[in-house]
């Protein structure tokens, strides 16, 4: 399975293999910061479904302020090791997840305290995702993996929902504007 | 909050654009200079050995240069030795050959991409000419240095052909540097008791010791240093496996136990640090117990706790050949490509089937190294090389 991974991966991460974790002698199917992103976006995916934060202008600066942190690291302006690498990809998946999400839950009500919860469980992904890569246990290896397959999953997931939403709210604006002229045209005559 | 549809579409495609760019950043990347692999091969008409580059964007093919001996002085034109390789300046190639006469080397540089002429240099009298063709060329700008004999250095002018000969008291080698513009010496001790490495002066010869091998590198292998960072890489043979050892400034830095399962497993006989200094790549040969065929390929030796990459390239009977050392192993100048042609290989060991006759390109870098095999279209008959 993990073979597969590596294959699907391939696609989409360098995969190198000095900057790919090896918890108990298996090597991960993609690169730290990879790690960190699809992780990340698998709990984000989860906390999102089950909480429910409500899309308010700070929330949405944060999310913005997320992506954002991937320029310096992602293109190598600042000094950054393996933990370093794995908790920019964390929050650059958490960022991703809460910018797709946003067309998906027109109507849906928060979750109380859903904020802080939300907020709690990021900062412990953060913390916990390249500690769990830096130990030796074969069992965390095979749980990271599973794990960065569900977050590349929830991510093809969430890209092919809007894909899809957005072609069907281009139809629909399309048939609304030929609508509006034909009763323009009926109108004038 | 009443979601804002338009709004929320800008931040999804925000979103979109920066996975994309992600994406497409984290590729690999070929640099422009590493466009072209040259390889041994065979001419097609004769079978005679040639020279031969691959163009990776096109996946083309072209053969370059034969060598063609008198047939009085060779039986078969195959058994000739070519090794060729590009300059820095990317628009001229070197290629060295044996003789018919196995007396001395042939030396050529050949115009590429650009209008100018062959070259034909002065031959040179060699004691060992397949010795002196088994490790890459010393080119420092239009200077050729190269061992002769076992302690004399020669310096060529490959435009003026102007030869400079130092003879030494001890065996000495000369290696190309990492940075293209320093040679390296290899000075072995009397007895078998490791060597020195350091640099030799482009223009008298003479040779500056840096670091000291107090131990004999395992037979068939050949150091690499790094004069840029004083890293000196070497195998060292021990009961149980060998062992790569890593010297900074003379002092040993890291050891790594080279091994696998059960199994006779022999590496080298070259070592190349990666640009990023952070792996060191060499060819493996690996005979597993109660078996005949071994597998041979390429070894990826992180200098850190990761574990050993091994790439199998093709499967033969292990022999006490020369192995790969004919093989011309050479690494891209950005690191990300390991180069292999087999050719003498295939000609020495009839256990190798015509499929591996191939030049092997070997996509490093990743967890599971991409290999993409160009046939090489081998003689009818083999033989072996006649030193």
């Amino acid at each position: 399975m993990i073979d597969v991974l590596q294959h699907l991966f391939a696609g989409i991460c360098g995969q190198n293999p000095d900057h790919t974790w090896s918890p108990g002698g298996i090597m991960l199917p993609c690169c730290q910061r990879c790690t960190g992103l699809y992780a990340g976006a698998f709990v984000a995916a989860l906390l999102h479904s089950t909480l429910r934060p409500a899309p308010t202008n700070r929330w949405l600066w944060l999310n913005g302020g997320l992506l954002l942190v991937m320029i310096p690291f992602g293109f190598h302006w600042l000094p950054q090791g393996a933990g370093l690498r794995t908790i920019t990809g964390v929050a650059f998946g958490f960022g991703l997840v809460g910018y797709f999400w946003l067309p998906l839950r027109s109507g849906v009500t928060a979750h109380p305290a859903a904020k802080r919860a939300f907020l709690t469980v990021f900062l412990a992904t953060t913390a916990l995702v390249p500690w769990m890569a830096a130990q030796g246990n074969a069992l965390i290896g095979h749980t990271l993996w599973l794990a960065a397959a569900g977050g590349g999953l929830a991510l093809f997931g969430l890209v092919l929902a809007n894909v899809v939403l957005a072609m069907r709210w281009t139809i629909s604006r399309l048939r609304e504007s030929r609508l509006q002229k034909e009763a323009e045209l009926g109108c004038s005559q | 909050m009443k979601p804002n549809k338009p709004i929320h579409i800008l931040f999804t495609g925000i979103a979109c654009a920066s996975f994309l760019v992600y994406i497409l950043a984290c590729g690999t990347s070929f640099s422009p200079d590493d466009s072209q692999v040259l390889y041994p091969a065979f001419d097609r008409q004769s079978y005679a050995v040639a020279v031969a580059v691959y163009d990776r964007a096109k996946g083309r093919s072209e053969t370059i240069f034969t060598p063609i001996a008198p047939t009085e002085t060779i039986t078969n034109q195959y058994l000739l030795l070519a090794r060729a390789q590009w300059l820095a300046d990317g628009k001229h190639i070197l290629v060295g050959h044996t003789l018919g006469d196995h007396k001395g080397i042939g030396l050529h540089l050949l115009p590429r991409g650009v209008n100018g002429p062959v070259r034909h240099l002065p031959c040179l009298e060699v004691d060992e000419p397949l010795a002196a063709l088994e490790l890459p060329f010393v080119v420092v700008g239009s200077q050729l240095f190269l061992r002769t004999a076992a302690n004399t250095l020669v310096r060529l002018d490959l435009m003026t052909g102007e030869v400079f000969t130092r003879e030494f008291t001890n065996d000495i080698w000369v290696l190309p540097a990492p940075d293209g513009k320093t040679v390296i010496g290899y000075v072995e001790a009397k007895g078998e008791k490791g060597g020195v490495l350091g640099a030799v002066d482009q223009r008298t010869l003479e040779f500056a010791p840096v670091t000291v091998l107090t131990n004999e590198p395992a037979e068939g292998t050949i150091p690499a240093f790094d004069p840029a960072s004083g890293r000196t890489a070497y195998v060292y043979a021990t009961k149980e496996s060998p062992e790569l050892r890593i010297l900074t400034n003379g002092n040993a830095a890291v050891t790594r136990a080279l091994t696998r399962e059960e199994g006779e497993l022999i590496v080298g006989p070259l070592l190349d640090f990666t640009p990023d200094g952070g792996n060191v790549l060499t060819t493996y040969r690996f005979e597993p117990a109660n078996q005949t065929n071994a597998e041979y390929g390429l070894l990826e030796i992180p200098l850190s706790e990761q574990p050993l990459r091994w790439t199998p390239l093709f499967y033969a009977e292990a022999r006490d050949d020369a192995g790969f050392l004919y093989a011309q192993a050479s690494l891209s100048h950005d690191g990300t490509v390991w180069a292999i042609a087999t050719p003498y290989l295939y000609i020495q060991n009839e256990s190798l089937k015509p499929d591996d006759c191939a030049l092997y390109l070997v996509e490093i870098g990743r967890a599971k190294p991409k290999v993409n095999k160009v046939p090489i279209a081998p003689p009818r008959h083999r033989g072996s090389f006649s030193k």
